[in-house]
């Protein structure tokens, strides 16, 4: 683009006066090698008689060069930031891992009506004008609760997907002892997964908004697949089926159960991660009917299959509604399952499980917990 | 869609060497780098929906820096003693070792707004536009800075007088 033709430039006057046909801004274009060929001679033609400008934008040139001078990773002792095989780990990791992101090529595709808003709304603010992505960043805010849940859950979910994790026989105590103290319908432990051969391997609870907090399990297998599973409080009574959705090529699976919301995802097929889910809705029904020991216990045949849509469903069954059955769930009674470590307040100074960053920004705040339901 | 494949690795030696320029700190150039990658990794575009790849990237990157200078309240950029001495025990001879101390101070000098335009296009060669996009400004107001910057430096690393310059900003 041109430098010339556009309004006058405002800052105060240039050092020598120039005359009508040079602007201060053809000069700088000249010094940044950046003006149109066409306005090259007569900006050559205007330096050849003004010594004192020839001299000013020479200097200027100067400065750009001291400036690769000061600057450039060759004359630096301390380092190269050009050495591409000497990355800070953690610069390297957050570099591949937002290539991929970025990369990940598939279009969005969504089943449920939250999501096409969200692709609505997103493509209004491509195209609305000039900076779209300025734009899109400056005034997109999701405001629907599951859309910003499932979104922030693939996002923590992919930047966890190529980190390096130790496994831990700390049986995520952390999330356990946020669990037990959840007000109502949480569940007393954390989902087991070895049956089908995933490990517990990091876990973490992050802060949200209005004090609304969320906690992400990472889990993994043998062969070093990976998946999460977000556990947040949520409206009371209202149980969901499974609501798919997938991003790039992750898949993830959103349910509601009590007063808790879940989301799992998983790189893999959406048949493979609703097994998964599956498996865990199971285990943290399971966990409920051991939450009610002694007191009513939940009718046995409140199976996994009652509840779990063998189907995938759009998210606006998210209201189908059902009975509380979910009392105060006293803190410190959480029984150990068969690998489960002891509670938090006994468990031995163990190597904690690796904890993981904070979620970029806080899940946003999207219903109350009722105190009393 | 142009940016397709262009990797974020390629620009991440340009983006530290910039933050360093930035900040004339080398950890916490790194540091910034960081953080203006996990940004990235936190909003929603995909790639597809980037067009200039660089130009995103320094803006996310610029951003931070910004955020930072706000919650320091008082910041000067200093680049440092150790800094300067690794940069300026290679370059051969003593007049060029005396010049670039005085670019070095005379960028220490300059308001932050003029050196980060100064930096962008004089030492990153960026275009105005590109640039405007980075800083969030018009191109108008990165011209001004730009001249502006230029133009202070100048005038300190020369000896002339700053006065008229003090105004200006």
């Amino acid at each position: 683009m041109s430098p010339t033709g556009r309004e006058p430039p405002q800052w105060q006057e240039p050092p020598s006066g120039n005359d009508n046909s040079v602007s201060e801004e053809d000069l700088q274009a000249y010094v940044d090698g950046l003006l149109p060929a066409a306005d090259r001679a007569r900006i050559e033609a205007y330096l050849a008689l003004r010594a004192d400008e020839s001299e000013r934008l020479a200097a200027y040139r100067k400065q750009n060069i001291g400036l690769h001078g000061l600057f450039d990773s060759s004359n630096d002792g301390s380092g190269s930031t050009d050495d591409l095989d000497r990355l800070p780990p953690q610069m390297a990791m957050l570099a591949q891992q937002l290539d991929g992101k970025l990369r990940a090529a598939a279009p969005r595709r969504s089943y449920s009506r939250p999501l096409r808003s969200l692709a609505a709304a997103l493509a209004v603010m491509i195209t609305a004008g000039g900076a779209g992505w300025l734009t899109y960043e400056q005034f997109f805010r999701p405001t629907d609760p599951l859309v910003a849940f499932t979104q922030q859950a693939a996002e923590a979910h992919a930047r966890l997907a190529e980190r390096q994790l130790a496994g831990s026989e700390n049986g995520g105590r952390q999330v356990v002892t946020w669990l037990s103290e959840q007000p109502e319908g949480a569940p007393l432990r954390v989902p087991d997964l070895e049956s089908l051969g995933f490990q517990l391997v990091a876990e973490r609870v992050t802060p949200g908004a209005n004090g609304q907090r969320a906690a992400q399990l990472l889990y993994q297998d043998e062969d070093g697949e990976r998946i999460s599973l977000f556990m947040r409080a949520g409206r009371s009574n209202a149980n969901t089926s499974f609501t798919f959705t997938r991003e790039g090529e992750a898949s993830q699976f959103f349910w509601r159960s009590g007063s808790f919301a879940y989301s799992l995802i998983g790189m893999m097929e959406q048949k493979r991660l609703l097994e998964i889910a599956e498996v865990i809705s199971e285990e943290l029904q399971k966990n409920a009917a051991d939450a009610e020991a002694g007191a009513k216990a939940p009718g046995p045949g409140e199976a996994v299959s009652a509840t779990i849509a063998p189907a995938i469903t759009p998210a606006d069954t998210v209201d189908g509604s059902e009975s509380d059955s979910m009392v105060p769930k006293p803190a410190g009674t959480a029984e150990t399952g068969p690998v489960i470590e002891p509670p938090a307040e006994t468990a031995p100074a163990k190597p904690e499980l690796m904890p993981l960053p904070p979620l970029p920004t806080p899940l946003p705040e999207s219903d109350s917990v009722p105190k009393d339901t | 869609m142009a940016e397709a494949e262009t990797s974020v690795l390629e620009h991440i030696p340009g983006l530290r060497r910039y933050a360093r320029a930035l900040t004339g700190d080398p950890a916490e150039a790194d540091d910034l780098v960081q953080e203006c990658l996990s940004r990235a990794l936190a909003r929603r575009q995909k790639g597809s929906e980037i067009r200039n790849l660089r130009a995103y990237l320094f803006a996310i990157l610029h951003n931070a820096h910004v955020d930072r200078l706000n919650e320091k309240q008082r910041w000067s950029y200093n680049l440092t003693d150790e800094f300067l001495e690794n940069r300026l025990s290679r370059p051969a001879s003593q007049t060029d070792r005396l010049a670039l101390r005085d670019l070095a101070e005379a960028l220490e000098r300059l308001p932050e707004e003029q050196r980060q335009a100064v930096l962008l296009v004089g030492y990153e060669g960026m275009s105005y536009k590109a640039a405007a996009a980075v800083m969030e400004v018009p191109i108008g107001t990165i011209m001004s800075r730009l001249s502006r910057g230029r133009e202070a430096l100048r005038r300190l690393t020369s000896g002339a007088p700053m006065a008229n310059l003090r105004k200006v900003q």
